[in-house]
């Protein structure tokens, strides 16, 4: 199904907003190739999740292989969750990370759906995750959708579109020479409005690795630890008064640049600051080495909206229920739950980093999009 | 509360911000131990643990998600075992300094984090759900 040789432009595809209706949603269950001793810290997390979006969509389970497929059903079972619109189905895997491996579903107002593979390089060859990026193409061929591979190293954290033509991402995650050596902004750009259908770029500039580095974060400073879209002209922001947080920098420059920034058609932002944990959120593990009790990337902005439900990150921190009730806000007519998120941020990501949309299917007669937002 | 770390040594709670409310009852009770002694009539040494800076909040949703109620999150419910002792930890920005300054305390034991915060919310930490068993003399 292999089609370097057009554009999804061409047909009329383009990246949804991840509030408009899904039709599913992807996760990649947590096994022992990584955690090995680690996988019930984090098992638990993907059972809730399971459980909070299967009532409302299907949910998509990616087993590495049979025998752990066998694990993941008899889990279901045992937790009563196999009542539920689960499919459950074997594709070899690294790791969890199922926003990052590359995937990004297109559709078109025609009814069509389509695969973007964006040539995941294990955030800048920091890691050696070759399966994780094969998950794309596996995916359209058991799916027997149409696959396009962008000439574009990017995860899917380092980026939130409005659904509209809007795209926002940092540029420390992208104009790198660890994902895109020698490609200017422009040609990122041309590459993007190919490939996801968008028309107007918003610049964030992130932070560099020794920044990033105090603070654990080994994605170059994703979008995702910074802003996020939650309606075509609404921008959820992380903001902290505390000056110590070594991310406070980062922080002053998103805001000063969202300032400036506008939709795609002209339209200045409304911004919404979302607290960050009060005192930051620490590792709590001791099972490896590496693992010391050190700041996380711990923040609200990586939450994941789905068909009727929210799911924020929680942390046990004095701050949850600020950032619980300001996400709510901007979904009223859905439930937020908070997933209780500290073992897997320590591993780098909270519940946006482990979740991937399907968006429904569109099908409308004139040439405008189906905007189908709140 | 507090915990005997040995004979006469006294591990208690301890925070300086006064609008913890449990920030009164840590005030009398280190009072009380000032005044307390061993059997033998000798004084306690007392050792200050801190509190989870800003506390830490439940985090299931039992139908009740846009409350994020406070839980009696502390350090000093860890267990103490054969060459280990079990500390609960919260993500917190104090958790490190508990494990150290129990550590002290246990210089021959291997000082082990467990991740307490779905058991907090429930009313306790590791000491809570562990019982020793200890050897015959």
């Amino acid at each position: 199904m292999k089609d370097r040789h057009t554009i999804p432009k061409a047909s009329g595809y383009y990246q949804a907003a991840e509030w408009e209706a899904h039709e599913s949603t992807w996760l990649q269950w947590p096994h022992d190739k990584i955690y090995a001793g680690y996988q019930m810290n984090l098992g638990r997390i993907w059972l809730e999740m399971t459980a909070a979006l299967g009532l409302h969509e299907t949910v998509h389970i990616i087993a590495k292989d049979e025998q752990h497929l066998e694990h993941i059903a008899y889990l279901l079972h045992f937790f009563g969750l196999d009542s539920q619109n689960i499919d459950l189905r074997v594709i070899p895997t690294d790791d969890v990370w199922a926003r990052d491996n590359g995937l990004i579903f297109v559709v078109n107002n025609k009814g069509d759906m389509a695969i973007t593979d964006w040539n995941f390089n294990g955030w800048g060859e920091r890691f050696n995750h070759p399966l994780d990026a094969q998950v794309s193409a596996s995916l359209a061929k058991q799916l027997a959708m149409p696959l396009f591979v962008p000439p574009l190293v990017m995860e899917g954290g380092a980026l939130s579109v409005n659904g509209a033509g809007a795209f926002m991402v940092t540029d420390s995650s992208i104009i790198n020479d660890n994902r895109n050596p020698g490609l200017s902004k422009e040609e990122i750009e041309e590459v993007l409005q190919e490939y996801l259908g968008v028309c107007h770029f918003i610049w964030l500039s992130g932070a560099g690795q020794v920044e990033c580095e105090k603070w654990g974060d080994m994605t170059d400073s994703h979008l995702d630890i910074v802003a996020h879209f939650t309606a075509e002209s609404t921008v959820l922001y992380n903001w902290t008064e505390d000056k110590s947080d070594p991310r406070y920098p980062m922080f002053v420059k998103a805001y000063q640049e969202l300032q400036e920034a506008t939709t795609q058609s002209g339209k200045s932002l409304t911004l919404v600051a979302l607290p960050t944990p009060a005192d930051g959120v620490h590792q709590v593990t001791n099972l490896a080495p590496w693992r010391v009790a050190t700041l996380t990337d711990g923040v609200y902005s990586n939450y994941y909206t789905a068909n009727k439900v929210v799911l924020v990150p929680v942390y046990g921190n004095v701050n949850d229920d600020r950032a619980r009730g300001i996400i709510g806000e901007q979904f009223p007519g859905r439930e937020i739950i908070g997933s209780d998120a500290i073992s897997l941020i320590e591993d780098g990501g909270a519940i946006g980093c482990v979740t991937q949309s399907q968006p429904a299917r569109r099908y409308k007669q004139n040439g405008h999009r189906t905007y189908t937002g709140h | 509360m507090a915990r005997f770390s040995n004979e006469s040594t006294v591990l208690y709670n301890w925070t300086d911000d006064e609008s913890d409310p449990r920030y009164t009852m840590f005030r009398r009770h280190l009072e009380e131990l000032k005044s307390a002694t061993t059997a033998a009539g000798q004084n306690l040494t007392l050792v200050p643990l801190p509190v989870p800076k800003e506390g830490v909040y439940q985090v299931a949703n039992n139908n009740q998600w846009r409350q994020s109620l406070y839980t009696d999150a502390a350090y000093s419910n860890y267990l103490v075992a054969n060459g280990l002792v079990l500390v609960p930890v919260y993500g917190n920005k104090n958790d490190e300094r508990a494990k150290a300054i129990i550590g002290e305390q246990f210089p021959d034991r291997e000082i082990i984090a467990i991740d307490a915060v779905s058991l907090t919310e429930d009313g306790g930490a590791i000491h809570c759900v562990t019982q020793q068993q200890p050897v015959k003399n």
